[in-house]
């Protein structure tokens, strides 16, 4: 199976950004890999067809975040007994700028797939409530209805973040 | 945007960090062929399932979820799958052995032993470089010999027209299986599939296959079919009873969990016991659980320091000949994820706490294993003790991984650590 004409440089142009959408989706970075190239694997198969149809980086976008929400939980979800429970947050302490990222980061993996996508997609992207629509094949106005859930849900923690600053 | 869609927009572009490395081409191309020959298995499963329809009409193809034994019963196997999936079992009369290839090439991810009557003294024991499947197992057989193959798969192998577990699906959709590979190779070396099964119907992500076949072509003697094939072999449960630990010391009472396949996750509390000792325990002794969840346990004061497997004093005074200085990093909990990647199992972790600038971290892994492993792309530290534990270490920069060539493996990740790297070693 040869390598289709052009693909390489799309690859090579826009894998970073799609790794760090997968990540956002995802939380770790194999996790976030392994998104990426599933979905690149699906444009690559598709590639002659998806390139004169469409513009293929909405393509694989829209595979990852469907791959996403569809995704079978890996098989492997041991957990390793931690030495030491988490500790909480200390006021001015050294790590804040850490445990900020962990906790929104947290806060993002208690959110259902869709309204984690749609975050995602609308305030890290930057794409409108249409685009995010047409992505994830549903209606502007679930776009909205699942924003509106998924902020209330964060709003935790942007509130959080208010006071400890 | 509102101010709060401004600051999350805001906290999201700054909570992602650089990527470790670009997109591999060769990965994306690997995965893509890996999608297409899946696609071309179902075709193959399809041509092995009137294959085996036609030449043996006592075998069932597929077993149903009845909860009564399924198989050719005239040949002497039974294979007896109950409601609830509990505890399968796969009964053969005396006499036949299980033998595991260490390098089975058979398909990503599934340990396959093989079951023969025969004793096997072909080039498969000895680990040729190319790794052997089943054709390699048929051409050792006697004239009338009969070798049978079982697997695991799961969702990633999912590909065929075989239905799969009920609650196992791929893209969204009811999952199909297949156990082409070992059908494949018993054609392509003349013999005649005389048994194909494929046993669902559990609540996890995963199934079992049986695929006997016997040496030569033509139709298969049904009386001669799996005669004799090995003795019991349980599979693993996949609900058991939660044990009791309340009383244990930590490192006591995660084993006890561990060996029944439980996680354990603990606090510490205060309390009037001696430190160390678990007070309480989530969910209750007793209570009927799926194998493989977490077990929240209350532990008092102090820290519990040591987990299952082998002490920590022992991987460390290994680190320590191998000239590598150890500094345990307690709050190093790492967030680990497997990939399947043809039969190799690649581990990777991610520290969740941010690597000092002036030293590498690495994290130490111990994988128990029920067969030998050969690790290639890590550095072991330390003896291999045959077939039990294997030791490596990886970098976790980010673009670290390490690689574990499995056979039939019961893995493990049962201990973790890190180390400050003194020397050039890795």
């Amino acid at each position: 199976m040869s390598e289709p004409d052009g693909f390489r440089d799309f690859v090579a142009a826009r894998s970073r950004s799609l790794l760090r959408t997968a990540w956002l989706l995802t939380g770790d970075w194999p996790t976030a890999e392994d998104l990426v190239q599933t979905a690149l694997a699906k444009t690559w198969l598709r590639w002659g067809s998806i390139r004169r149809r469409e513009d293929p980086a909405a393509y694989v976008r829209r595979a990852m975040v469907n791959t996403y929400s569809t995704w079978w939980r890996r098989r492997w979800t041991g957990e390793i007994p931690t030495a030491a429970p988490p500790e909480g947050r200390v006021r001015d302490d050294p790590f804040a700028a850490v445990d900020t990222r962990g906790s929104l980061l947290a806060a993002l993996e208690q959110l259902p797939r869709r309204q984690r996508a749609v975050v995602v997609l609308r305030f890290y992207d930057d794409f409108t409530e249409a685009q995010v629509a047409a992505m994830l094949g549903c209606s502007v106005g679930t776009v909205k209805s699942q924003t509106a859930k998924a902020l209330a849900k964060l709003r935790a923690f942007l509130v959080d973040e208010e006071v400890a600053r | 945007m509102t101010p709060v869609e401004q600051k999350l927009s805001q906290a999201l572009h700054e909570l992602v960090p650089q990527p470790p490395a670009d997109v591999s081409i060769d990965a994306v191309a690997r995965t893509a062929r890996r999608r297409r020959r899946a696609g071309a298995a179902a075709m193959a499963l399809v041509a092995s399932a009137l294959i085996a329809a036609v030449t043996v009409p006592s075998v069932l193809l597929a077993a149903e979820r009845t909860g009564s034994t399924v198989g050719a019963s005239s040949s002497g196997v039974s294979l007896t799958q109950r409601s609830s999936w509990d505890g399968v079992v796969f009964r053969y009369p005396a006499g036949w052995q299980v033998r595991s290839f260490p390098f089975a090439t058979h398909g990503p991810g599934r340990p396959g032993p093989f079951l023969g009557n025969q004793a096997l003294d072909g080039p498969c024991w000895s680990l040729p470089q190319r790794g052997c499947g089943l054709a390699d197992a048929v051409q050792g057989l006697r004239a009338g010999g009969v070798i049978a193959e079982w697997s695991s798969f799961t969702s990633r192998d999912a590909s065929s027209v075989l239905p799969g577990p009920p609650n196992m699906t791929v893209d969204g959709r009811p999952a199909r299986v297949t156990i082409s590979d070992a059908s494949a190779y018993c054609r392509a070396m003349g013999g005649t599939i005389t048994l194909s099964a494929v046993i669902v119907g559990g609540p996890s992500d995963q199934g079992y296959a049986l695929t006997a076949c016997s040496r030569g072509p033509g139709e298969a003697q049904t009386t001669a079919t799996l005669r004799a094939v090995i003795a019991a072999a349980r599979f693993p449960a996949t609900h058991s009873d939660v044990p009791n630990v309340l009383g244990l010391s930590y490192s006591s009472a995660v084993k006890e969990l561990t060996l029944l396949g439980y996680a354990a996750r603990a606090v510490t509390v205060p309390g009037s016991a001696p430190s160390g000792r678990v007070v309480a325990q989530s969910p209750a002794a007793g209570s009927y659980e799926p194998v493989g969840g977490v077990v929240q346990l209350q532990v008092v004061g102090g820290t519990p320091t040591e987990g299952p497997g082998t002490p920590a004093a022992v991987w460390r005074a290994a680190l320590n000949l191998s000239q590598h200085a150890v500094q345990p990093h307690p709050a190093a909990t790492a967030v680990w994820t497997e990939t399947t990647w043809g039969q190799w199992w690649r581990l990777e972790g991610q520290p969740t706490q941010p690597s000092p600038a002036s030293a590498q971290q690495v994290f130490v892994v111990e994988l128990v294993s029920a067969t030998p492993m050969t690790c290639f792309v890590c550095t072991n530290v330390g003896p291999e003790p045959t077939g039990r534990y294997a030791y490596s270490t990886f970098a976790v920069d980010g673009s670290g991984g390490g690689g574990f060539a499995l056979g039939d493996v019961a893995y493990r990740l049962s201990a973790i650590g890190t180390v400050r790297v003194a020397g050039t070693g890795l």
